[in-house]
């Protein structure tokens, strides 16, 4: 590896392993905000997303020996998260309910295209709330995360073809609920 | 593969900014509902929860701190798995060392001279208390020969005479 390319993911993980803190650091700077959004993505509440993200990276770090490297590291944290989002969903009984109104705060900047934006993701992420778990997953891993279908597969335990068949899934569902 | 999936297999990567779509892409996005239905799906979603953020200067040592914590306990409950693990080893070899030649011991059959020397140990051991004059008349009957005894088998015919043996000859065939 040449010095002015950044560590891989993998080489992180050894180093954590390791002993190397800096390492550690640098696995939380890189995918910390990226389980952040999946998580509000998937139907965290805002407020709980900071505790959830905090969770999540900790179990991360915890099971880091069994990550094996098929999916990507952060693949597997979201697939971490959304296992703990789905637990603490439970816990709460379904307490988690995502509003449309709290994601239509217009920027007095651009109102009209915020407004649009903010509606339309409001819409989505109320979607989202409607799929399957799986499809859910599926569909944030790959139209957020930019996900190939093998790592998703390896991420959730799942077949690359099964993980397109879900994600054709939800987006067909998205597509009727959004339209 | 037809043009839609191809386009839907492209859409993520063209709206994280990975790749531009070409001419043609965009000439088919122009003309299909479809793709231009999913695209804008995918482009939603890719901006989804971008004003999510997280103070990665405070997360990072409180995941740390709890990490290094877990470290360190795992390493201990390793350690004390082994350590168990050992003690176990030693407890069961011990107990092995103490059953197996009791056992053995009790399941060994010692060889025929042995018995009989163990046999007359006790028959002689009846004898420790009795007086030397006793034990001379117990000798005395051991070494007795064998003729004088008389048995059952060996009757003493020579006192019979023709037609007493000639009897004794015919009770023995018809027996």
């Amino acid at each position: 590896m040449r010095p002015s390319e950044p560590p891989t993911d993998a080489s992180l993980a050894a180093a954590w392993r390791a002993g190397d803190e800096g390492a550690a650091a640098e696995i939380v700077r890189r995918h910390a905000g990226a389980v952040a959004r999946f998580l509000y993505s998937a139907g965290a509440g805002r407020s709980d997303v900071d505790d959830l993200v905090q969770e999540a990276l900790f179990r991360g770090f915890r099971r880091l020996e069994s990550w094996r490297g098929e999916a990507s590291l952060r693949s597997w944290l979201c697939c971490i998260a959304g296992n703990l989002l789905k637990d603490d969903y439970r816990r709460s009984r379904g307490r988690t309910v995502v509003s449309i109104e709290d994601d239509q705060a217009v920027d007095q900047a651009n109102p009209l295209d915020e407004a649009t934006a903010s509606e339309s993701e409001a819409r989505l992420r109320a979607g989202l709330q409607t799929l399957p778990r799986l499809q859910r997953e599926v569909f944030l891993m790959r139209a957020q995360q930019g996900c190939e279908y093998g790592e998703i597969a390896a991420a959730l335990g799942t077949t690359p073809g099964a993980a397109r068949v879900h994600y054709h899934h939800a987006v067909k569902r998205l597509k009727e609920l959004m339209s | 593969m037809s043009m839609c999936d191809e386009m839907s297999d492209r859409m993520p990567s063209a709206a994280s900014g990975r790749r531009e779509w070409t001419a043609e892409e965009r000439a088919h996005l122009a003309s299909c509902r479809d793709c231009a239905s999913e695209w804008t799906l995918v482009v939603t979603a890719s901006n989804l929860g971008r004003d999510v953020t997280v103070d990665t200067a405070a997360l990072t040592p409180l995941v740390l701190n709890r990490a290094r914590a877990a470290k360190v306990e795992a390493t201990r409950q390793r350690q004390l798995r082994q350590m168990m693990a050992v003690a176990g080893l030693a407890i069961a070899a011990v107990v092995l060392l103490l059953l197996v030649p009791a056992r053995n011991k009790a399941r060994e059959v010692p060889p025929v001279g042995v018995m009989v020397e163990a046999r007359g140990e006790l028959q002689l051991a009846e004898l420790d208390d009795a007086a030397p004059a006793e034990l001379e008349m117990v000798l005395a009957e051991f070494d007795d020969p064998v003729e004088t005894t008389g048995s059952l088998d060996d009757p003493d015919l020579e006192g019979l005479d023709i037609s007493q043996m000639d009897s004794a000859l015919r009770s023995w065939e018809e027996s």
